[in-house]
């Protein structure tokens, strides 16, 4: 499939219920990944960064994937694909923020999406609960 | 089984999910139903729902009351919005009250605050697989 003996190993620990997946599976979601725009070298680097991926079912990666896309960081799948885990709701709603001050998100800061719950409040001052609802996915 | 296609759930995400739990064919509408309960009573959309499901199937034969107690161990520790939280980390559905509750107390006997660990758990849904 494209992963070394140390891939396997660290997808394992990460993820224990890859176990129970047959390959049929796997390779399915991997060919799902590459069906949103992703090479099959590209795909192995997200799947090793974020091992996760492979148990979320493949509408729930499509929600995340096309959300990303539609904002113009592609890219951030493959360079921080741990980032795919958070609720695409939530980066919406942080996402609509930024844009209602005047800033726009790119790859170069990307990072404003995923800040630290408590962070954000001190710094903008919106709760989670009050951004979530101003901003509804 | 009908219920997982009015939830939205595609012929081959059914395929992967029976995989890892076979027994979810065994399953009442009834059943499947309540698990949906469960998850719109904390705020859960239909595509939360969805995602949180399709990605977990174990959590659709979890006991309802172990639900319930982890729902309100979370509620009662500091976290806030549970459905941004499970859409993140929907495996968080798998872990039982005291197993969480004893990750939290020693993370403060070795000198943290709990609503610093709660903030850092909340941020980075992933931690919870160190559980």
């Amino acid at each position: 499939m494209g992963y070394t003996k140390e891939d396997i190993i660290k997808m394992t620990k990460t993820m224990p219920q890859i176990f129970c997946y047959s390959i049929e599976n796997i390779n399915q979601k991997i060919d799902d990944l590459v069906s949103l725009g992703y090479t099959k070298e590209e795909v192995i680097k997200i799947t090793n960064s974020f091992s996760s991926i492979i148990g979320l079912s493949i509408e729930n990666i499509k929600q995340k994937i096309n959300f990303y896309d539609s904002i113009y960081i592609h890219q951030l799948v493959i360079e921080d694909s741990k980032q795919l885990m958070q609720s695409i709701s939530l980066s919406y709603a942080r996402y609509q923020y930024y844009l209602s001050k005047g800033i726009k998100i790119d790859m170069s800061n990307y990072h404003k999406l995923f800040m630290n719950n408590k962070h954000f409040e001190r710094h903008y001052g919106i709760t989670k609960e009050e951004l979530l609802k101003k901003y509804n996915y | 089984m009908v219920e997982l296609y009015n939830i939205g759930i595609s012929d081959n995400t059914l395929k992967s999910m029976i995989e890892i739990n076979p027994e979810i064919t065994e399953l009442t509408k009834e059943e499947i139903i309540k698990k949906e309960e469960l998850l719109k009573k904390n705020n859960c959309s239909k595509t939360q729902i969805l995602n949180i499901i399709s990605s977990n199937p174990m959590y659709l034969n979890r006991e309802n009351n172990d639900i319930e107690l982890l729902l309100n161990y979370l509620q009662k520790t500091g976290f806030t919005c549970l459905n941004i939280l499970f859409d993140s980390n929907p495996y968080i559905l798998n872990l039982d009250s005291f197993e969480i509750e004893k990750y939290i107390n020693d993370r403060i006997n070795k000198g943290e605050k709990l609503e610093d660990i709660v903030d850092n758990l909340d941020s980075n849904p992933y931690l919870f697989q160190e559980v």
